[in-house]
């Protein structure tokens, strides 16, 4: 263990080949430690889904070695080390299967083997972080897509994890559902829960992960999500975008406006523009140059003096 | 589809409660011995008994009519085989015999969420793999029947029409093509479904931690039940004379 956090996945060399001979994976090398957010994020195709199963313990790799806490995975272990992982799939129908919500969420820890008591509170628990409560008697097939995620969401839950394996986990979701979903993930995190990611969504990145990897096949590129949204040629070659509210700041740049460090989410936006409001008095200054970029046109609708302001006033 | 809904009323019935055990076995020993009875009187007796039953299950008429609805085709033909066999009379009592059990089968799957159902058999030993099969099914059939519904609605929005006879080989064509597709997603869920249970700890069998419990109500219940039956059989068998 030595001064560092524990390692709870460690990864050399993995390599994965369907059924019909294509490769899916190659060599892959990547380790997450106890408590990290890390995040593995290519492009559709790009063997993510495949990997996270891997991880987790669901499929044996061809080649290469998978330790998960610290263990060789092997037959004799591989449920034990399978019950401290929580998979969230993608499609929440995959994974919700029992008639009655109660009944699903209560799947996982029954087969722990815990007692009557444990899992009613265990489950109880799990449907109230998942927004769920009062849900126990719905019946799955009658719940709308967000809903059947939270269920599948409360079903890893109770399972009380120490590894998060998320795959695609805001795909398909309204935005209330997607923010919820955020939340709950980092509220875990918070309290010691390793998280893994799996996404291309690149706004998701910014606020559920601090480390990336960057998968295609093999791992490509490494680093911190500022490194990787910082690499626009890396982005454009693995079909890859940086969020919106970043562009945004980049662009602010051709308004006079210094981003220094580029927010990666909407939070950090507000936090820097609080910042710069404060030093500036409470204002925030941007203009337009005569040999400006790329924006025709001043408030006024005349390309603007390199001497006029526009205005934007703190709260 | 009407099969996903057997269990839709049955949160109000004032059966719910009732031990889902207790009341298979009951009903199973009833379905028995009123598929022994011959007498077309008595057998009515014994559909008047199961409809006085179902007025007090709490189940909507209504309801209840879509369902042996979907059972009255296969009471009809066994009642036309024993017609072309035997006469009116035997055909008659034929349906009668099929149209108690029915409706006291529904009885059973009307005033019990499914899943207490198979609760229910699990406990009474079923093997396992007929309840996991029956768990699956159920839960999945809605999840296979959206996705046709959506494929279809899909072959519809590229110009696809429906077959207007089975001889539309084009239509036939593209329906196989279809019922393929099904097939091979089918397959690939039961995989993804698969590892997703792996990964909640699933070793073949599904467990619950609902505890049942007989007392006073279940034994009237089964009491009630199975004494009309007895009743019944005694009636043909002694006292009453052979039609």
């Amino acid at each position: 263990m030595g001064g560092a956090a524990a390692s709870v996945i460690d990864a050399e060399g993995l390599s994965y080949t369907y059924d019909d001979g294509t490769v899916a994976l190659r060599d892959i090398t990547l380790s997450v430690r106890k408590g990290e957010r890390v995040a593995v994020v290519g492009p559709n195709g790009a063997g993510k889904s495949t990997l996270l199963h891997i991880l987790a313990g669901l499929r044996p790799a061809g080649r290469g070695t998978l330790r998960l806490f610290g263990e060789q995975l092997s037959r004799r272990n591989e449920r034990d080390l399978r019950a401290r992982l929580g998979v969230l799939f993608q499609d929440p129908d995959d994974q919700v299967f029992m008639p009655r919500v109660w009944d699903d969420v209560a799947f996982g820890p029954v087969n722990l083997g815990l007692d009557a008591r444990t899992v009613r509170r265990r489950v109880r628990r799990a449907l109230e972080a998942a927004g769920l409560a009062g849900y126990d008697d719905r019946v799955p097939h009658h719940l709308s897509y967000g809903e059947r995620k939270r269920v599948a969401f409360a079903g890893v839950l109770a399972m009380e994890p120490e590894v998060l394996l998320l795959d695609e986990p805001t795909a398909n979701l309204d935005p209330r559902n997607r923010r919820d979903l955020l939340k709950m993930v980092n509220a875990l995190n918070k309290d010691g829960t390793t998280v893994v990611t799996a996404t291309h969504d690149m706004g998701a990145i910014a606020e559920l992960a601090d480390r990336v990897y960057v998968l295609d096949g093999t791992i490509v590129r490494q680093g911190t999500v500022r490194e990787i949204f910082m690499d626009p040629q890396l982005l454009e070659a693995r079909n890859l975008e940086i969020p919106e509210i970043t562009k945004l700041f980049h662009l602010l740049g051709a308004f006079g406006y210094d981003p220094g460090e580029l927010p990666l989410s909407v939070d950090q936006a507000i936090e820097q523009l609080e910042r710069t409001m404060e030093e500036g008095g409470g204002h925030v200054h941007l203009h337009l140059h005569r040999h400006g970029h790329a924006l025709p046109g001043g408030p006024d609708g005349k390309p603007a003096a390199g001497k006029d302001h526009g205005h934007e006033h703190g709260a | 589809m009407n099969i996903g809904q057997v269990d839709r009323h049955a949160g109000r019935s004032p059966l719910r409660t009732l031990d889902p055990r207790c009341k298979i076995l009951a009903i199973a020993a009833f379905v028995v011995m009123v598929a022994l009875l011959r007498d077309w009187h008595v057998l009515a007796f014994a559909l008047i008994y199961v409809v006085a039953l179902l007025s007090v299950s709490g189940v909507p008429a209504r309801h209840l009519a879509g369902q042996f609805a979907l059972a009255l085709p296969f009471a009809l033909l066994g009642a036309l085989s024993v017609f072309l066999a035997a006469g009116p009379l035997p055909a008659f009592a034929m349906f009668l015999r099929i149209g108690s059990c029915v409706l006291a089968l529904l009885m059973l799957s009307g005033t019990t969420p499914f899943f207490d159902l198979l609760k229910g058999l699990q406990r009474l030993r079923m093997p396992r793999l007929f309840v996991n099969l029956l768990l699956f099914t159920y839960r999945y059939l809605f999840v296979i029947a959206g996705e046709m519904r959506r494929m279809s609605v899909a072959r519809r929005a590229r110009g696809g029409r429906r077959g207007r006879s089975l001889l539309d080989r084009a239509a036939m064509r593209t329906v196989s093509f279809s019922a393929g597709m099904v097939l091979v997603r089918a397959h690939e869920r039961g995989q993804r479904m698969h590892d997703a249970l792996r990964s909640r700890g699933f070793d073949g069998e599904i467990r619950t931690i609902t505890r049942f419990r007989a007392g006073a109500a279940e034994a009237l219940f089964s009491v009630a039940v199975v004494s009309f039956a007895v009743l019944l059989l005694a009636a043909e068998w002694g006292v009453l004379p052979r039609a």
